[in-house]
């Protein structure tokens, strides 16, 4: 296992400028993601990792070593590919021996090498199967044995659960992120599902338009968002527009309409500048339209949706805007049907301010 | 109203053509099972006679035995250069990669008849080559074709994170076609050789020309004995032919599916 940095790398298809001018360090041991919409410059990264893809400047170091001009056969990594790309006519056994042999193991090795890695996955029973007698689980982690089994500089991962269902998708997680703690493997993954992000990596890199817009670990992109665009990606999706009314040392004061909204973000916002302000749906809290407060903002009801454990409400802002609120089902008070009117509040620290 | 008859129309229209396709081809095979020495659909008379009189006939089964050499042959020769052939158009970035596909087409495109000719002069000119050496020459033409075509609708149906799979495990480009090209695309390849060696067994038009008084092919000393004589042992020889195409493409069929081959990539 090694350490993976990637130096100012810039890659082009055509005139379309895919990574631009990406620096990224991943820690020996680290699982880190690339989180991103489709299009984003995350698979192109990780093709420049892989030696798939040859980068038009900047460098790729391998525990120091310089291999951006090294073949994708010659930088010794294992690779899960979103079709998984298993041999058909290979049996589990084969497939997971195939990166030995190709390093000419002696077979001793590779015998010993591939009954550890199909214990590992719990496939030992099924060694001698071809891929199309598997279920798509269990095809999965012949996929990652095969990886693992050269025992890789970096493990790369490429969407590899986007083809499961959600329950599948949620074990295979659990099992992906055991092995690759227990193992200590140096991991890169590839994904659009920010959960999925959140709960398998040490550190995630969101990327946006070819660049990195933020890299940071889970809680910190979850929770103090540094641009607009990683909210509204980690789900904060209510943006509101307001004034700077007041900057002291411990915070903000937001004017907005009326109301005046406190806040201990002290983003790089001057005193009476305009500004937007993310807030997460499930920190909106509502409160019936006779406990009005300064730091609440008056709206109403414009449509309910249950979604089991907990209601969706689309309010109708007195400043003209739309905000969405997600309420437990089990703290409500008072009137929530369409029409009626709430205050929509919450806690200071559960804001995020940008500047315009 | 109107669409049933449309409907009607199209179905009596495709009866009609598949009856008279299908036609010809069970009017011999009643006609072998004559035991009178004419032909006549359906026989007055049932019997397996004809069957013994055709496989006795030495000009009927030295025929078969040559045909089944040189298709044979043929194919060997003709797989290698065939795939070759396909690896290269599908790895070239040429822009005359298009023209290349379809100059490998040429002997199907061109008349057997110009190719037969064609050879005999070249072969005649080279004036060393013997019956079946000249036939061999011709037929690898005409299996070299198909087993282009139909290599290469696998190939672009082969699906690159293969390849890179390969690769990223260390694999160098000769170990990933050796290990894991070629037998992912076996199927296709097994199809071109049947398809191509069904065709040379099968053919007249450039046989003709390089036949000679010892090496005859089986259709050709078909057409020879119909010459002199019209019995069923004809129409008995050719319901044997039938049945090996028949299973041939059956076995085609299981393999790779026909509809690929034709759809081609």
């Amino acid at each position: 296992m090694a350490e993976v940095v990637l130096r100012n790398v810039v890659a082009r298809y055509e005139q379309f400028l895919a990574v631009d001018n990406v620096s990224l360090t991943i820690g020996s041991g680290q699982f880190v993601t690339l989180l991103g919409p489709s299009g984003c410059g995350k698979s192109s990264t990780l093709r420049i990792i892989a030696g798939l893809m040859k980068p038009a400047s900047g460098s790729v170091l391998f525990a120091g070593r310089d291999v951006t001009a090294a073949n994708a056969a010659d930088r010794n990594i294992g690779m899960v590919f979103q079709s998984l790309a298993l041999f058909p006519h290979m049996t589990v056994a084969e497939n997971v021996a195939f990166g030995l042999r190709m390093r000419r193991a002696s077979a001793a090795t590779i015998e010993k090498q591939v009954k550890k890695m199909l214990g590992m996955v719990r496939l030992d029973q099924l060694a001698d199967r071809y891929p199309s007698q598997m279920s798509g689980g269990q095809q999965q982690r012949v996929a990652l044995a095969r990886a693992i089994a050269v025992e890789p500089s970096i493990l790369i991962l490429d969407e590899p659960f986007g083809a499961l269902d959600r329950k599948l998708r949620e074990a295979m997680q659990v099992e992906l992120h055991q092995l690759t703690r227990e193992m200590k493997i140096t991991a890169l993954f590839v994904t659009h599902d920010q959960e999925e992000a959140l709960m398998l990596s040490d550190s995630i890199a969101v990327m946006n338009k070819g660049r990195i817009e933020q890299y940071g670990t889970p809680q910190e992109i979850y929770s103090a968002p540094s641009t607009r665009f990683v909210a509204d990606f980690m789900g904060m999706t209510n943006f509101l527009q307001g004034r700077v009314s007041n900057r002291d040392a411990s915070g903000l004061d937001i004017s907005i309409g009326e109301a005046i909204v406190r806040t201990p973000d002290l983003a790089s916002v001057s005193d009476g500048s305009d500004v937007t302000f993310a807030v997460r749906p499930e920190k909106v809290l509502l409160a019936a339209s006779d406990a009005s407060t300064k730091a609440a903002i008056e709206g109403v009801i414009r449509q309910v949706t249950y979604h089991g454990d907990a209601s969706r409400f689309v309010l109708s802002l007195k400043n003209g805007e739309t905000m969405v609120a997600l309420e437990k089902n089990d703290r409500r008070s008072g009137d929530r049907a369409v029409g009626s009117k709430v205050w929509a509040h919450w806690e200071p620290e559960d804001i995020r301010v940008f500047a315009q | 109203m109107i669409a049933a008859v449309q409907r009607q129309a199209f179905w009596i229209w495709s009866a009609a053509l598949y009856v008279f396709i299908m036609m010809p081809l069970a009017c011999v095979i009643l006609a072998s099972f004559n035991y009178e020495s004419i032909q006549s659909v359906p026989p007055a008379q049932w019997s397996l006679r004809w069957y013994g009189e055709a496989l006795r006939n030495p000009n009927f089964t030295r025929g078969a035995l040559t045909s089944l050499l040189v298709a044979t042959v043929a194919t060997i020769i003709a797989t290698p250069i065939g795939v070759l052939g396909a690896f290269g158009l599908w790895k070239s970035k040429s822009r005359y990669k298009a023209a290349l596909d379809a100059f490998f087409a040429l002997p199907i495109i061109v008349p057997g008849l110009v190719t037969g000719i064609s050879l005999l002069i070249v072969l005649t000119a080279a004036d060393q080559a013997t019956g079946n050496i000249k036939l061999i020459c011709g037929h690898v033409l005409i299996v070299l074709p198909y087993v282009i075509r139909t290599t290469l609708a696998s190939l672009t149906q082969f699906n690159p994170s293969h390849w890179e799979a390969a690769e990223t495990l260390g694999a160098t480009p000769p170990q990933i076609l050796w290990k894991i090209v070629l037998p992912i695309i076996r199927p296709g390849i097994v199809a071109g050789m049947i398809f191509g060696f069904i065709l040379s067994f099968d053919d007249v038009n450039i046989s003709l020309f390089l036949v000679d008084s010892r090496t005859v092919t089986l259709p050709i000393s078909i057409m020879s004995y119909l010459q002199f004589s019209f019995d069923p042992s004809v129409a008995a020889i050719s319901t044997i032919l039938i049945g090996i195409t028949f299973v041939s493409t059956l076995l085609l069929e299981r393999l790779f599916g026909l509809k690929r081959i034709f759809a081609g990539g």
